[in-house]
């Protein structure tokens, strides 16, 4: 499990990501960090904690302080540089941070509980125009999307 | 005493086994993940089924809350693959073109020999060319008009064209209003959508008539049927066992795995064993067994199709979540090919804003508006324009040489199979210049439909479409396996996957070929050694 102090981190580069954009809410308010610090620790264990030790390195270096005191335009400047390493382990970071806070905002993450299978329709799906989990499309001729989808029934 | 014990039971091993167990032949498949219901298992939805590190079409044991299976990478990044009964197919476009007949420069036998073994395949699985487009291919089919390609129905391809797509998925089924949509009221593809989520469709169908034709409900349902096939899931295998076959060679005697699940170790005899675990896991298992390798060619000659996305904007809508994934493609001998991509929201995202090299604001010579990744609302929106994109998927025939390798990590700890697999891939310099070519033509094609605004994901090194480490040939420097497609070295060991492709096939999308090459080899093994 990832330290909170990391998690805290993890949310600061979460905010300058995923801010919001009038309509949907920021990221970091749907707790898209803890999306970012699991899948990071499923896939290697400490590597959440690695992470947001590199973004407090990177920030040290540039601007004197962790990651999480920076204003928004310094925190994208470290996470910029992050991604633009040559070395694998250190863009592997960037790369998680990015791909994961995507992935938690833009997929069924916010709505969808594993262990009970249910699915509330993730706020980001409405401001997309996508469907989430559909029986089929009837009217894939006329670019009429079809019926509207039975999302209740997340098994098939 | 089982006759055949194949290891893996994706794209290739269920055809061996099913080829196999056709002409009498006891079979053993051992598949390191899990055996999938698709009717259980299969939400279709994106980060669920497809999340690299504990989705459920992960390349990782079937506990979820276990790491996946660790792979090093030298110049590569991102690696699709599957574990499971049905392996990467559970989650690829079911696009299945043949290759180029060009590229057959590099194979030992000449394209029309390869021709009855597609049709055979072609013909079972079944690949049907799609009758009718979604809005998204049908945007994509008006924009390679503009532009200028001809339109071709053709399997075989020899020069530039558009095609509606031969796809390894049941045709359209008919829909009706007011009928519901499940089987047998339906019976086909329902065009849902949700093809890389692993394809549960139609409702209510029984297995081996789910429409997207993955190995788990195609070959291996065939196979099983014989009552000559055994499948043990959750078994990943550690050891090729082998005896001395007198000067340097050796001889297959069968195969050692570990239970994925509870850790036993077992092990068991035949007369022949086929590698299938994919082109990393073949390698690596030769590799941890000891097996020779005097000329040194195991795992050399990695290809992929070095993969990029080209993504327009349009003022109408596109609907990237309806139909099948892929129904129109475009084809480049000597360059490679591109074809329409469907996808969910959470893929859309990773693929505008999350993966690229570099950022949008970076200066982005045309005939891109932008490229690379980014951040804040201004990402946001772009992303909010999902329902108005199109995304072209590129694939590069991707040259061959010898430097692009799979190889055991000397630096990582092994893990509870052995040593761990390093993946070492720097593309050519000429396979980037046909990345390059193929993304500004798709560009066209995007401008020529209409697209507003184009963007270039440029992912570097995404890795699909793994291929070659364990290529067939007539030269053992160059090759790990002779032209029929047992080992050089090892007597009694074949390949029947994508590893034994001689090289990248000029880019198409390399099941089918594999799976064509994988019915040829069983029919070589039956022939040599169980006549």
């Amino acid at each position: 499990m990832a330290d909170p102090a990391s998690i805290e981190t993890i949310r600061a580069a979460v905010e300058v990501i995923l801010p919001g954009d009038g309509v949907l809410p920021s990221g970091a308010d749907l707790d898209v960090q803890r999306h970012v610090a699991e899948l990071a620790d499923g896939y290697l264990e400490g590597f959440a904690d690695m992470i947001a030790a590199l973004l407090d390195a990177y920030a040290a270096e540039r601007a004197g302080g962790p990651f999480k005191d920076l204003d928004p335009a310094e925190r994208i400047a470290v996470l910029r540089a992050m991604a633009s390493e040559e070395i694998q382990d250190l863009r592997d970071a960037a790369d998680a941070v990015f791909v994961f806070s995507y992935g938690g905002m833009y997929s069924e993450w916010t709505g969808f509980d594993r262990q009970q299978r249910a699915l509330r329709v993730p706020a980001a799906w409405a401001r997309v125009g996508y469907d989430g989990p559909v029986l089929g499309h009837p009217d894939f001729r006329t670019g009429d999307p079809g019926p509207a989808p039975d999302v209740r029934q997340v098994e098939p | 005493m089982t006759d055949v014990i194949i290891v893996g039971a994706g794209g290739g091993g269920p055809v061996v086994a099913k080829e196999l167990a056709e002409r009498g032949i006891a079979v053993r498949m051992l598949e390191a993940g899990p055996w999938l219901d698709p009717s259980k298992d299969f939400s279709r939805l994106e980060d669920d089924m497809n999340g690299i590190v504990d989705g459920r079409l992960r390349w990782g044991p079937s506990d979820r809350t276990k790491p996946p299976w660790m792979r090093r990478r030298d110049g590569a990044g991102l690696i699709l693959q599957a574990a499971g009964v049905g392996g990467t197919t559970l989650h690829y476009n079911a696009i299945a073109p043949r290759a180029y007949p060009r590229s057959f420069d590099e194979w030992p036998f000449p394209y029309e020999e390869l021709v009855p073994w597609y049709e055979r395949v072609e013909e079972f699985l079944p690949v049907v060319q799609v009758a009718e487009l979604s809005t998204k291919d049908q945007v994509f089919a008006d924009g390679c008009e503009a532009a200028g390609l001809k339109r071709s129905d053709e399997r075989d391809c020899n020069e530039a064209v558009w095609r509606p797509t031969h796809n390894a998925i049941l045709p359209i089924a008919t829909m009706k209003a007011g009928v519901p949509l499940r089987y047998p009221e339906v019976d086909g593809c329902t065009m849902c959508g949700h093809c890389l989520q692993g394809c549960p469709h139609p409702l209510g169908a029984p297995t081996q008539k789910k429409a997207k034709r993955a190995t788990n409900v195609s070959y291996v349902p065939a196979a099983m049927a014989t009552g000559n096939c055994e499948i043990i899931a959750n078994a990943f295998a550690t050891r090729i066992m082998f005896e001395d076959a007198g000067g340097g060679r050796a001889r297959a005697r069968g195969v050692a795995w570990r239970d994925a699940i509870t850790g036993d170790e077992h092990e068991a005899e035949a007369s022949v064993v086929v590698l299938a675990g994919g082109s990393v896991e073949s390698p690596r298992l030769w590799l941890n067994s000891g097996l020779p390798n005097a000329t040194d060619a195991v795992g050399r000659f990695f290809t992929m199709h070095l993969q990029d996305l080209v993504t327009g904007f349009f003022d109408r809508e596109t609907n990237p979540n309806v139909g099948q994934v892929t129904m129109a493609r475009a084809d480049f001998p000597g360059y490679g090919t591109f074809w329409a991509q469907g996808y969910g929201p959470q893929a859309f995202a990773a693929a505008v804003a999350g993966i690229g090299r570099g950022f949008w604001d970076d200066p982005s010579p045309p005939p891109y508006d932008f490229r690379g990744r980014f951040y804040g609302e201004e990402a946001m929106r772009t992303i909010a324009s999902y329902a108005r994109s199109l995304t072209i998927v590129v694939s590069t025939d991707d040259e061959a040489i010898a430097a692009n390798r799979i190889t055991l990590d000397p630096d990582w700890p092994a893990d509870e199979h052995g040593a761990v697999p390093l993946v070492t891939y720097h593309p050519t310099e000429e396979s980037k210049r046909r990345q390059d070519w193929l993304c500004a033509k798709a560009a066209g094609v995007l401008r020529a439909a209409g697209a507003t605004r184009v963007h270039r994901t440029d992912p570097g090194v995404f890795i699909t479409h793994l291929m070659s480490t364990m290529r067939i040939g007539s030269d053992p420097a160059t090759s790990v396996c002779d032209p029929s497609g047992e080992a050089h070295q090892v007597e009694r060991l074949f390949v029947g996957d994508c590893s034994a492709l001689p090289n990248s096939l000029g880019g198409p999308n390399p099941t089918l070929t594999a799976q064509a090459l994988a019915a040829r080899t069983a029919s070589n093994i039956a022939d040599r050694y169980f006549r």
